[in-house]
């Protein structure tokens, strides 16, 4: 039999995926994990800025000075401040405090750079198991199918899903969840052609182990890897994709301080009113830059390449 | 990798750079100005043009493009601070007795840009033209004018028939232009999607993007995305003076962020109209910037949905209407607006200006809630959305205020911002039109009818989408439009007016003011009232990088709407401003 | 001739995915909110005038012979009429496409300028100082909204310093070179225009700049990671270790072997940054496709939408295509099911 791990390596580069090694067979030892992330620096970076973050976004409430500016409350009579003592990020054009809008609007954006890659993941690794390990017929179906996908612009999807359902967050979660998922796809068919081929699995098919059994138990631990680290780091293009259809005024109910729509709403104000849009946008960046830094540091664990 | 090799990859980046940054300042050296350097006039709008031809154009950017490579049957002009309507292509006209024969004597010596003569002929065609397609402000004529009644009797006269009399007729004419019949006539395309039997497409898959006019410039360029360019048309048959633009550009910025910095370090000349409050009033801190500021006949209101609940109840309506914030509208999100006084702009000749007015009041609000038998926490259970162009930071803030005040009362809404096009397609049916829908609307013409006429039966435009029917009212509104004596006419639109108030389908809050930004070197710059008319680069003179000793004195003249009494009529042999061009938002 | 075997299966598996994505997006497009003619036909138009020119862009007809016309006029060249142009979408893509295809060159081009330095090196010195700086800046591009370090440029570079134009494909009071190939830069380059030359690269370079950072993080995280996969090699050890020189032995062996995912993925790349670059687009007001197609979306502009999401299914399933025959060609191994 032709050596996997290659053609597996060449399959998946043709994918833009790049290859993973190290079928793991074992449970990674705790230890060895601690060592790794150790020695990886910015992933320590990374996750330290994460929690704050999430601690910011948890406990917005109790530390934000205006918790009613995240809500309906305006004021008319302190609108565009600058940054003071008062007000350390400024005010908007509502009069808005910035800061306790950020931290509010923290929630919503980890919230959705979360859940949309999650939902992605779910349906696409559904998706790619069975069209991976069926193949042939149903495999090449499911193939079309994505490729099709791949190819509508999500802008279409999306006005599509809000149109439908309505604006709001949850929408927009939607809206992109659905464009999200053909990645995976590909991802994980790519992946389980290589596993299924490989002797533990036929071992276990000759042994009389159910089909399902097989997906699950075999397959999917050793395809799971890469996703995992493909949706931290596509954590951070879903916080952008947010912002993407922010800056298109599409979606979300105002007055939900969601980071990205800050930044698109307060463009308009540069450079006059530059603090507007520059902390909403200072604090995804930190959102980012921390969940790739810690991506970047689980791939590095795991020993897999991923785009 | 070698080391070498990286130097050497560094060494080719820095190069690059060095080159770049060379030709870059190499060519932003200032250009001396010589009396032989063709003076250019730059304008940054935010929209694309959709079409240059005349008889479509309805939206700004497209005006502004025909305005200037076209000439109209009629112009607008300032006389002692009115708006009023002057000869242009026609010269004079008569009219018979009953009102529906119009005879239109034309100019001669007008030249298009082939240089063949613009007749009467090419004056009948382009009416028919523009009847026939029955796209664009052809609706102005729905019922009053159909194709094939513009008659050129000679090279010289126009003859039109109309089949009901039209008091606003000759005001309308302003948004006629005239085409080159035998240029379009050799362009017609057949098998396409329009086609009107053997006039092909009449024409306007070519139009949309040539030039067959005879206005002030002639299309060098045109791409409807990103900019169209013009240049002077030296045979203009009003003649050039001095520094009067040679080429000029209207060029689309998508960002407003990008016409704000373009405007502010004088990549451009002059901005439109449509740019935020904020962006003005930075502009306005710029030396050398000036932000003109002229009343226009732009009406600000949010309309209500008067066929569903709640407001299809009378008191909840007029609870509303007292449960808005006008001062804070008028002071804080639009200051230099006027307080909106009914459902007509105040600065119209034929205002009833003893309307009843709504204002902030929260007692009378709470009174007319418990006559209507809604407690506030019905209403919040309702899902009552108040829906608004998302990118409109005015419109933002309005919906922001109304949904605080009301919260005031204890009732909720919720804020919807929606795309245009999204709020437009709401509008179709009074079960998908939202509660509340905030819009603003410019008369196309000087006379009231335009903001009532859509409280008619027959009324269908999205202007009507507040779904108020009454037939008696609609019954009352088709005799005053169709009344010739003017007192009669204007004692109705008073009665009209005072009921549409008190039914209170809409919140009137503001009277817009027009805003627009130009650097002080632009001297003759007007505004009609009417969109688009006030970009005619014609009309400009500019005095960019030229000793201060040969610039003239600018008078900057405004309208003052002031002199319409509200006692006394309007003379009736007196023009009156016509706003043909609707305003609307994309 | 498994070879062309495969390359036919191909083309032909193009064609049932390429109509399969026209019919989709066409009936996408129509259940997308909105009535156009209601929005051509401006505020106070009346029913006759919507009836009328309804029926005249054939809207009123039931959608399965809507979608017949479109295929025979598809086949004619004809993609239908932009309600927003009024002119047909074909000529509109004609325009725009060169345009996109210009920015992705450039943005490609300034990618792997940067990006292949800064990989390479973050890979070589792994956890090391370098590769922490080069990972570091190569997400924190990623990790800000595009639109806001736009602006931030063209605040910079137009706006204080003066040195770079704000907004646009090139200076408006400067003819556009001859169209060749449609592409500013390149024909005024062919052309010798050189005013029309210097104006287009000047205003190429921001909103390259900034198309140019998402796939400059992309290629240093995957350059990066094939240089560590291979430097921990078999061979590659057995080289160093039996005295190989280390310049020698990275610039023969490491950097082409490296380089391969990055290469496949570049396709993708250069296919995303044509097709999906409306916000870049807009904030510079650069006439390209992925702004024509969002504008589309948003105004209900059925044809454009349907024509333009056809140009991008066929620049992907190009790309696409192309990056597999490279693949094939260069390894043999490969088998496709």
């Amino acid at each position: 039999m032709k050596n996997p791990k290659n053609i597996s390596k060449r399959i998946l580069a043709s994918f833009g995926i790049g290859s993973f090694k190290n079928i793991k067979n074992e449970n990674v030892k705790i230890e060895e994990f601690l060592f790794k992330f150790k020695r990886n620096k910015l992933a320590i970076v990374g996750l330290s800025i994460f929690i704050i973050l999430i601690f910011l976004a948890v406990f917005a409430n109790w530390i934000a000075p205006y918790p009613q500016d995240a809500g309906i409350a305006v004021h008319f009579n302190q609108t565009l401040q600058p940054p003071s003592f008062k007000h350390i990020f400024g005010t908007d054009d509502l009069g808005r405090d910035i800061f306790s809008r950020i931290l509010f609007g923290l929630r919503y954006t980890l919230i959705a750079g979360l859940t949309i890659p999650i939902i992605g993941a779910l349906i696409g690794v559904t998706l790619g198991l069975i069209a991976g390990y069926f193949g042939k017929k149903i495999g090449t179906v499911i193939m079309r199918i994505t490729d099709i996908f791949l190819s509508i612009p999500p802008l279409v999807i999306a006005l599509l899903v809000i149109s439908v359902l309505g604006p709001g967050l949850l929408n927009i979660i939607i809206a992109l969840s659905i464009d999200w998922w053909s990645w995976y796809v590909r991802m994980v068919q790519a992946e389980v052609l290589v596993i299924r081929e490989q002797n533990f699995v036929e071992a276990s098919y000759i042994l009389g182990s159910s089909k399902f059994r097989i997906i699950f138990s075999h397959i999917l631990p050793n395809a799971i890897f890469p996703v995992i680290v493909k949706i931290t780091l596509d954590m951070g293009y879903a916080i952008l994709n947010v912002a993407s259809l922010g800056f298109l005024g599409l979606g979300i109910t105002p007055p939900t301080p969601e980071l990205g729509y800050l930044v698109a709403e307060g463009r308009l104000f540069l450079p006059n009113d530059w603090w507007i849009s520059t902390f909403p946008g200072l604090f995804i960046f930190l959102a980012i830059l921390s969940i790739n830094l810690l991506g970047d540091g689980l791939r590095d664990i795991f020993d897999v390449e991923v785009t | 990798m070698n080391r070498k090799t990286l130097y050497g990859v560094i060494a080719i980046l820095v190069a690059i750079i060095v080159i770049v940054s060379a030709i870059a300042v190499i060519s932003i050296q200032p250009k001396k100005t010589t009396t032989t350097t063709p003076i250019t006039f730059t304008i940054g709008v935010t929209q694309g043009t959709k079409t240059l031809d005349p008889a479509i154009a309805m939206d700004f950017t497209s005006d502004v493009a025909v305005n200037n490579l076209y000439d109209s049957l009629f112009s607008v002009a300032l006389e002692n601070g009115r708006t009023v309507v002057v000869p242009n292509v026609v010269t004079s006209y008569t009219v018979s007795p009953d009102g529906l024969n119009y005879t239109l004597n034309i100019r001669q010596g007008i030249l298009f840009h082939d240089n063949s003569t613009l007749t009467a002929y090419d004056v009948a065609f382009s009416f028919n033209r523009m009847l026939t397609i029955n796209q664009g402000l052809t609706y102005l004529w729905s019922g009053i004018l159909t194709a094939g009644n513009v008659t050129a009797l000679n090279s010289t006269a126009v003859k039109v028939h109309l089949l009901k009399p039209y008091a606003p007729f000759i005001a309308t004419l302003v948004n006629v232009y005239v085409v080159n019949e035998k240029l379009v006539m050799q362009h017609l395309l057949f098998n396409t999607t329009f086609h009107f039997g053997t006039y092909g497409d009449y024409g306007i898959t070519w139009l949309s993007s040539h030039d067959a006019g005879s206005g002030p410039y002639t299309l060098v360029y045109y791409d409807p995305t990103t900019k169209v360019v013009f240049k002077k048309f030296s045979e203009y048959w009003k003649g050039w003076g001095s520094n009067q633009p040679d080429t000029a550009v209207m060029e689309v910025f998508t960002e407003e962020a990008s016409v704000k910095m373009a405007m502010e370090s004088d990549t451009i000349d002059m901005t439109d109209y449509t740019l935020a409050i904020s962006t003005y009033e930075a502009l306005a801190n710029v030396s050398g910037i000036i932000v003109k500021k002229d009343p226009s006949y732009n009406l600000l209101h949010i309309m209500m949905n008067c066929k569903m609940q709640p407001t299809n109840n009378l008191y909840v309506r007029q609870a509303f209407s007292y449960a808005f914030d006008y001062n804070t509208a008028i002071t804080k999100i639009l200051p230099g607006d006027v307080q909106a006084q009914g459902p007509v702009v105040n600065t119209m000749y034929g205002h009833n200006d003893s309307v009843l007015t709504y204002n902030f009041n929260l007692t009378k609000a709470r009174e007319l809630l418990n006559k209507s038998g809604y407690t506030p926490s019905q209403l919040s259970a309702m899902n009552m959305k108040i829906v608004y162009v998302n990118s409109l930071e005015w419109e933002a803030q309005i919906a922001a205020m109304f949904k605080y005040d009301l919260a005031q009362l204890g009732i909720n809404i919720t804020l919807e911002p929606l795309p245009w096009m999204q709020m437009v397609s709401l509008t179709s049916n009074y079960t998908t039109e939202p509660t509340f829908f905030i819009l603003s609307s410019t008369a196309p013409y000087p006379d009231p009818s335009y903001y009532l006429m859509r409280y008619t039966m027959n009324a269908t435009g999205y202007t009507s989408a507040f779904f108020y029917k009454n037939q008696s009212l609609s019954n009352l509104i088709m005799k005053a439009v169709t009344t010739l004596n003017n007192s009669e006419r204007l004692k109705l639109y008073g009665i009209i007016q005072e009921d549409i108030a008190y039914q209170a389908p809409c919140i009137w809050f503001a009277n817009d003011l027009h805003k627009i930004a130009y650097w002080n070197y632009v001297h003759g710059y007007q505004f009609y009232g009417v969109l688009g008319k006030d970009i005619y680069f014609w009309n400009f003179h500019i005095y960019k990088n030229v000793s201060s000793s040969l610039v003239p004195s600018s008078n900057v003249s405004s309208i003052n709407y002031n002199t319409v009494s509200s006692s006394g009529l309007a003379s009736e042999t007196k023009f009156y401003l016509n706003i043909i061009k609707p305003f609307f938002i994309f | 001739m498994k070879f062309w075997e495969y390359v036919l299966k191909r083309v032909l598996l193009f064609i049932p995915v390429l109509f399969g994505t026209i019919i989709l997006i066409f009936l996408m497009s129509r259940l997308l909110p909105g009535n156009p003619v209601r929005l051509m036909l401006g505020p106070d138009a009346p029913m006759s005038q919507i009836i009328q020119v309804t029926n005249e862009l054939g809207l009123n007809k039931p959608l399965y012979i809507q979608l017949e016309i479109f295929f025979i006029n598809f086949f004619e060249g004809k993609l239908g009429m932009s309600f927003l142009t009024y002119r047909d979408v074909s000529i509109d893509i004609a325009q725009y496409f060169p345009a996109s295809l210009e920015e992705a060159i450039f943005a490609i081009l300034i990618a792997l300028l940067i990006g292949i330095p800064l990989g390479l090196a973050a890979g070589i010195k792994q956890n090391k100082t370098t590769d922490n700086i080069a990972r570091v800046y190569a997400i924190s591009g990623i990790s800000f909204p595009n639109f806001y370090i736009a602006i931030l440029l063209i605040l910079i570079f137009g706006y204080y310093l003066k040195i770079l134009p704000i907004s646009g494909q090139i200076n408006p009071f400067i003819p556009p070179p001859q169209k060749i190939t449609g592409m500013v830069v390149i024909d005024s380059l062919i052309t010798g225009d050189w005013p029309a030359f210097v104006s287009s690269i000047r205003h190429i370079i921001l909103p390259a700049f900034v198309l140019s950072i998402s796939p400059t993080a992309q290629i240093v995280r995957l350059l990066r990671a094939g240089v560590i996969e291979n430097k921990n090699k078999p061979y590659y050890l057995t080289m160093l270790s039996n005295g190989m020189n280390i310049e020698i032995l990275n610039r023969k062996y490491l950097f082409k072997v490296s380089f391969i995912p990055t290469l496949s993925i570049l396709g993708l790349l250069f296919a995303s940054i044509i097709s999906f670059a409306y916000v870049v687009e807009t904030v510079f007001a650069w006439p390209g496709l992925g702004r024509y197609i969002a504008n589309a979306v948003l105004y209900t502009d059925y044809n454009a939408i349907v024509g333009g999401t056809i140009v991008v299914v066929i620049i992907f399933m190009v790309v696409n295509f192309a990056m597999d025959l490279i693949y094939k060609y260069f390894d043999p191994r490969i088998r496709y099911d």
